[in-house]
């Protein structure tokens, strides 16, 4: 029956509407992104100047203000900046704690802006210090304190200036992961900054994901920083950065995530030299794992390539520090014995103490140990039997009998393949482990080591060395090991 | 023959037995000429007896040889026989006839005992010493009364005598003169030989100082011959010596130079102790100013009581330092450790402790007291790493301190420890009160540093000592004996009152001397051998036992050290109780019981020493560095073929026979002879399994890793506390220069054991592990003897160091004993 007008209309209706559809719902996710990266940062500033600081009430008046106007000329369209109202107990807070401060401190207003930056004045080592500290609205985590000694009071302005700009810290969404890697989009991205290294992202950088869960009415549900997982920024293609994931956690990025979902980052700027990672246990109570070696290599490394460089073993509380290294981020292989127990992306300074949980290894180590141990004992029971025999056959020349026996009691008085099979099974019971993969790694060891001790302590040598005496006392010859049978001649059938 | 037969029948007989003896002693005589012939390589006194009878010049003075005649137990010749008496004689050709001889007809018997001394004298005239001594022997064992005997072998001794003198062989010479004179005191030329032999052998003995020995001969001279003008001149030379000294000494005394004083006396005192008078001054100077000489092995040059790996040092810091605790012996959990500065308090659950100092506590100078403060700033310090005092265990370990009062230290740890006290041997030192920086030559001990040269250290009493005692000893001089012998010379002399050291080899010789003790040290030392793992060849691990199976440590052990000698047919000698050889790095103590063995498992037992498996192992790993080279060599050239992979050890079970280079090793010992000895054994014992070893000899000082050129280091080891010597020494940052995972990882769990349930079970295993990878081959235990005199009393029993109750030592009667 061939297709009629109508129903080619109507099909032809329904596709361009699917089609529009389409159309409508990409426009507006690229509206989206466009929205983010067209929508300049909203800045709320806090300045707040410590009164016995000994500078002039001008300056304590005109200090933000100068401020705001020279971030709109160092920054221009990518930061809306605008001043927050100061009330006394949160200026003293910014002077007396900056450390202490929490978003708690803050009023709605202020927690609506994307950063707000807190600017403190104060007494310093060379006259006065400026003090600035960003807290990032969307994902309300306090940035480092950037510190500036100031000399004279006409460069205040200059000091903070810098010190907010060192403070702030770029937010990036997460508008794609695949795999293990991830596209980064940069809030403001498309806006230029007039001074071009404010908020610079190069290659090489590292961001930090940080999702946030908001309710339907926006306000924030939840805000889950990733542990041990970092963006290595690979490539920036105009607003897009192109990242590969590290991350010690399995499914760190991936997951479907339900509800109103932001997978944003922060670029990551450590402040510190290095940061001590204690491993613990998967166990509870957490033990610590002492002793464990630890390897780095850079993300710029070949992973295929296996060379990686030693850096040293845990302390006796579990500890090690890591210093930076080329990259600012370093890859750590844990490694126990033989085997690889995890990976730890770390960046040195970012953190002062980190706590990475790896499985314990022990079982697997003392199983790795007491194998080796065996297969060691086995190299000297072997030898000892050769020894031995090779006596035993000089002497059963010489015809010495009765050294002959003694000899063969020497050889059977060593370990024999049951004994050591036996103790093998007995070790192999008590050395279990709850893991799976490493009862595996467990197993394979033992058996091993069971084909070692099946293969060089079988008893032929000694049996053979046994019919040997037996002969040679009466007479006899051993019989030659049984050749292969030629199939006996047939007579040519008669035709 | 019958008196009663006719005269020409007698006539004809005599006529025939004139014949028959004209005959038998012709025949005999080229018999026994043919005899004597064959007989002339054996000495006369070994061949049978025979007699010579001569026959009268009527009877043509015929020698006839006869059987030794019977002439009674005695075998004296009649004095006086009747002439027609007879002799019965068998002729020694014919010895089945009698026959009868009247004495009218025997103008001489030679008895057989005479022709043997008559040869005995003619050989000590010739000069044939020996055979002369033999004959002699012979004559004395078979007939000691025989006339003329003494006179020979004063004869003898006379010519021995004269044969030493004449070889300037004056010790050989005396001892012949003695024997000349036990034999015969009346000799007429003893007198003046005794008197020039004594002479040279005084003259020596006093040049060389042994005026004990000097005195000893002058004794046994004047027992001898009391008014022998050599004795007499000689006991005048001495005395008036002594007394001048002895003068010397009061006025020294009198002056206040007591030091001097006891020098004087003391000289006085070797050379005549009988001097009256010398006794009660040297008394009164050892009581006014009582002065120890120790003899030490080996002198310290440092006083650091941290560095506990060398021997002189931790002997001599104990005079000079005290430390916030110490080890005084063993005790039941590990060692017993006492605070000299108070009392220290360890919480129940060991997760700290309470220290309560006793108020003036003075170091050696200045008026500042210990306090809390200074305690706490120690235990800060070591905690710090940048501090010098910087000790990784306990800043682990250390939680806070408080101080309360002034004198109380209340420190919390991190977590629990079973022996925090042993991480506590340090020093603590006067703060500067202004710059806050720790002072390290201001000591705290019973003594300081007074002078020091190569040959003696003297040490001065600390007068601000916190605990002096009167009587105390108010110096003491360590000296360096010149060899073994002068040490034990010095010693049984009194010009020492202690030894510190007695070697396993002295042990016998220092035990037979009557005046001296032999005591030995609370705890033994282990002896080891550290490997240097990072050298390719020691890296093997299969390569370190064939190095354990190939050295025989009891043998050494016994015989090398010991100098024990198998004795046929006589049972072994026991060995010396807590000397054994020792299957892990760790004290088994010296029984099953023994809580100092608390980390040795015994149920490993030390590998044996197997020769054959050492060499085939030895030789697995040249074929296996032969093959390493090969394959270096092959990959260095990609065109050349593939070789096959490496075959796992058990595989390449190798043809022994085939020759091999021997592998070339680089043993370091340190300069003790204990030390020097073991290692030369076991180059001597590892070169039979193609080991050749290369010693160097390391300048003293405490233990360090082994140098890059060294492949093993000889240690003596004093790893009296396991659980904190066990992570020092087997672990990554320890001598071996390296640890396996599971050696780190053991460590590691025993460094959090909270207590001894925990923590026994960890060393066990550490000693499993330390057993099976061999980094450290264990040799011996090996307990430290010490030795003093009975001048000298409160040197404790058993002490851990020498010095472990100075403040006990007080000396007695000054004299010293005469040499036996």
């Amino acid at each position: 029956m061939r297709p009629t007008r109508q129903t080619s209309v109507r099909r032809w209706g329904v596709v361009l509407a699917i089609a529009l559809l389409t159309v409508c719902a990409s426009a507006r996710l690229g509206q989206a992104q466009s929205v983010w990266e067209l929508t300049p940062y909203k800045i709320g500033l806090l300045v707040a100047v410590d009164p016995t600081a000994g500078l002039g009430e001008r300056l304590q008046q005109e200090l933000p203000t100068a401020l705001v106007g020279q971030i709109e000329m160092g920054v221009g369209a990518a930061w809306d900046t605008q001043l927050l109202k100061l009330t006394p107990p949160l200026r003293y807070r910014i002077t007396g704690n900056l450390e202490g401060l929490t978003p708690e401190d803050l009023d709605k207003k202020a927690l609506a802006c994307d950063k707000i930056f807190f600017v403190s004045v104060g007494r310093g080592p060379k006259g006065w210090q400026v003090r600035a500290r960003e807290l990032d609205g969307r994902t309300q985590i306090f940035g480092p304190i950037i510190t500036r000694p100031v000399g004279q009071t006409a460069k205040i302005r200059d000091a903070a200036f810098d010190a907010l700009v060192d403070a702030f810290v770029p937010l990036a969404m997460i508008t794609q992961t695949r795999g293990n890697k991830s596209i980064l989009r940069l809030r403001a991205g498309e806006l230029p900054i007039r001074d071009a290294s404010i908020g610079q992202v190069k290659l090489g950088d590292v961001f930090w994901p940080i999702v946030r869960y908001c309710t339907r009415t926006g306000e924030i549900r939840k805000i889950e920083p990733s542990h041990w997982t970092y963006l290595f920024v690979e490539k920036i293609d105009e607003t897009a950065l192109e990242c590969q994931v590290h991350t010690a956690i399995a499914s760190s990025m991936s997951g479907r995530r339900r509800g109103r979902v932001e997978p944003l980052a922060l670029l990551v700027r450590p402040q510190g030299e290095t940061t001590k990672i204690f491993l613990r246990s998967r166990t509870e109570p957490p033990r610590p794992l002492v002793g464990y070696a630890i390897y780095a290599r850079s993300p710029l490394d070949d992973p295929r390539n296996k060379n990686r460089t030693f850096l040293g073993r845990t302390d006796v509380d579990g500890s090690f520090v890591v210093e930076p290294g080329r990259t600012t981020l370093r890859l750590l292989d844990v490694r126990h014995g033989g085997g690889l127990l995890g990976r730890l992306p770390v960046v040195p300074g970012f953190t002062e103490v980190e706590t990475g949980n790896v499985r314990n290894d022990d079982t697997r180590m003392a199983a790795e140990a007491y194998t080796n141990s065996v297969q060691e004992q086995l190299i000297d029971t072997v030898t000892r039997r050769k020894i031995l025999i090779g006596r035993a056959r000089k002497q059963l020349k010489e015809k010495a009998f009765e050294k002959v026996e003694e000899t063969r009691e020497q050889i059977e008085e060593l370990p024999t393949q049951d004994d050591i099979l036996r103790e093998l099974g007995q070790q192999q019971i008590k050395l279990r482990s709850d893991n799976t993969f490493m009862q595996k790694q467990i197993d394979s060891m033992f058996d091993r080591t069971k084909v070692m001790v099946t293969k060089f302590l079988d008893r032929q040598s000694i049996e053979a060395l046994k019919e040997d005496i037996t002969n040679a006392r009466t007479g006899k010859r051993r019989a030659p090991p049984a050749a292969s049978q030629k199939p006996a001649k047939k007579p040519a059938a008669k035709k | 023959m019958n008196e009663e037969d006719t005269v020409p029948n007698s006539v004809g007989r005599i006529l025939l037995i004139a014949l028959c003896c004209w005959w038998i002693p012709v025949g005999f005589a080229c018999a026994q000429e043919a005899k004597a012939s064959k007989k002339s390589t054996i000495p006369l006194y070994e061949q049978d007896p025979y007699d010579i009878i001569i026959l009268t010049p009527q009877h043509k003075s015929e020698r006839l040889t006869v059987q030794p005649l019977n002439l009674g137990a005695s075998r004296r010749l009649p004095k006086n026989p009747r002439r027609t008496a007879r002799l019965k004689v068998r002729l020694v050709d014919e010895p089945e006839k009698e026959y009868e001889l009247r004495w009218s007809s025997i103008q001489e018997v030679i008895l057989f005992e005479q022709l043997v001394l008559k040869k005995a004298r003619e050989l000590t005239q010739a000069g044939n010493r020996e055979e002369a001594f033999n004959y002699l022997q012979y004559l004395t064992e078979k007939d000691p009364r025989l006339p003329g005997l003494a006179e020979a072998v004063d004869e003898y001794l006379l010519s021995e005598y004269r044969f030493h003198a004449r070889q300037n062989d004056t010790d050989a010479a005396l001892i012949a003169l003695r024997e000349l004179y036990d034999h015969n005191p009346r000799h007429p030329d003893l007198p003046d030989a005794l008197g020039k032999v004594n002479q040279t052998l005084l003259e020596r003995y006093t040049q060389k100082g042994n005026y004990a020995a000097a005195r000893t001969l002058l004794k046994v001279l004047f027992e001898e011959f009391p008014d022998h003008p050599v004795a007499t001149g000689w006991r005048s030379q001495l005395r008036k010596k002594t007394a001048d000294l002895l003068a010397k000494a009061k006025t020294a005394l009198q002056k206040g130079r007591l030091r001097q004083a006891d020098t004087l006396g003391r000289q006085a005192m070797q050379i005549w102790p009988e001097e009256p008078g010398a006794a009660e001054l040297v008394a009164e100077i050892q009581k006014q100013y009582p002065r120890v000489l120790v003899g030490v092995r080996e002198p310290a040059e440092s006083v650091d009581p941290t560095r506990r790996t060398e021997w002189a040092s931790r002997r001599s810091s104990r005079l000079v330092w005290r430390t916030l605790t110490e080890l005084i012996g063993p005790g039941p959990e590990g060692g017993d450790y006492q605070c000299p500065f108070g009392t220290l308090e360890m919480d129940p659950l060991n997760r700290g402790f309470t220290l309560q100092l006793r108020p003036g506590v003075h170091w050696s100078k200045g008026p500042a007291i210990l306090g809390g403060a200074d305690v706490a700033r120690r235990l800060l310090d070591m905690a710090t790493p940048t501090n010098p005092a910087y000790k990784p265990a306990w800043a682990d370990l250390f939680g806070s301190v408080a101080v309360e009062d002034v004198y109380r230290v209340d420190v919390e740890l991190r977590r629990p420890h079973v022996r925090c006290d042993a991480l506590l041997q340090t020093i603590v030192p006067c703060y500067d009160a202004v710059s806050g920086s720790a002072s390290l030559n201001i000591p705290n001990g019973p003594f300081v540093l007074g002078t020091k040269k190569p040959e003696s250290t003297v040490y001065l009493s600390n007068r601000q000592y916190f605990i002096r005692t009167t009587g105390q000893a108010k110096e003491i001089v360590e000296q360096v004996p010149k060899d073994d012998r002068d040490a034990i010379r010095r010693l049984r002399d009194g010009r020492i009152q202690v030894l510190d050291r007695v070697y396993p080899w002295e042990l016998e010789e220092y035990r037979s001397l009557d005046n001296v003790t032999v005591q030995r040290y609370g705890l033994p030392l282990v002896h080891c051998l550290i490997c240097n793992t990072k050298r390719p060849v020691m890296a093997k691990k299969h390569f370190r036992r064939a190095l354990a199976f190939g050295i025989p440590r009891e043998e050494i052990l016994e015989k090398g050290l010991f100098g024990r000698q198998e004795e046929k047919g006589s049972e072994a000698k026991p060995m010396e109780p807590g000397c054994e050889v020792l299957s892990g790095p760790f004290l088994k103590g010296d029984s099953y019981t023994d809580p100092v063995g608390y980390a040795y498992d015994t149920s490993i037992a030390p590998r044996p020493c197997e020769r054959e498996l050492a060499m085939m192992l030895a030789c697995v790993v040249v074929d296996e560095m032969e093959a390493e080279a090969r394959q270096k060599a092959a990959a260095n050239q990609p065109q050349a073929a593939q070789n096959p992979p490496a075959q796992t050890k058990t595989e390449t079970l190798v043809d022994p026979s085939r020759p091999r280079p021997p592998i070339k090793l680089t043993l370091a010992h340190p300069p003790t002879p204990t030390a020097r000895r073991a290692s030369e054994k076991i180059r001597d014992q590892l070169r039979v399994v193609n080991i050749d070893v290369t010693l160097k000899e390391l300048p003293p000082g405490p233990l360090r890793p082994p140098g890059k050129d060294v492949d093993l280091l000889y240690a003596e080891l004093p790893l009296w506390e396991p659980i904190i010597d066990a992570p020092w020494l087997l672990g990554p940052d320890g001598p071996t220069g390296s640890a396996s995972p599971y050696m780190i990882h053991v460590l590691g769990k025993l460094t959090q054991a909270a207590d001894w349930r925990e923590a026994r079970p960890l060393l066990h295993q550490i000693h499993q592990i330390a057993h099976d990878e061999v980094a450290v081959i264990p040799l011996w235990q090996l307990v430290e003897f010490f030795a003093y005199n009975n001048k000298i009393s409160g040197l404790g029993q058993r002490p851990v160091g020498l010095y472990q109750n100075v403040e006990k030592w007080r000396l007695s009667s000054p004299q010293p004993e005469e040499t036996p």
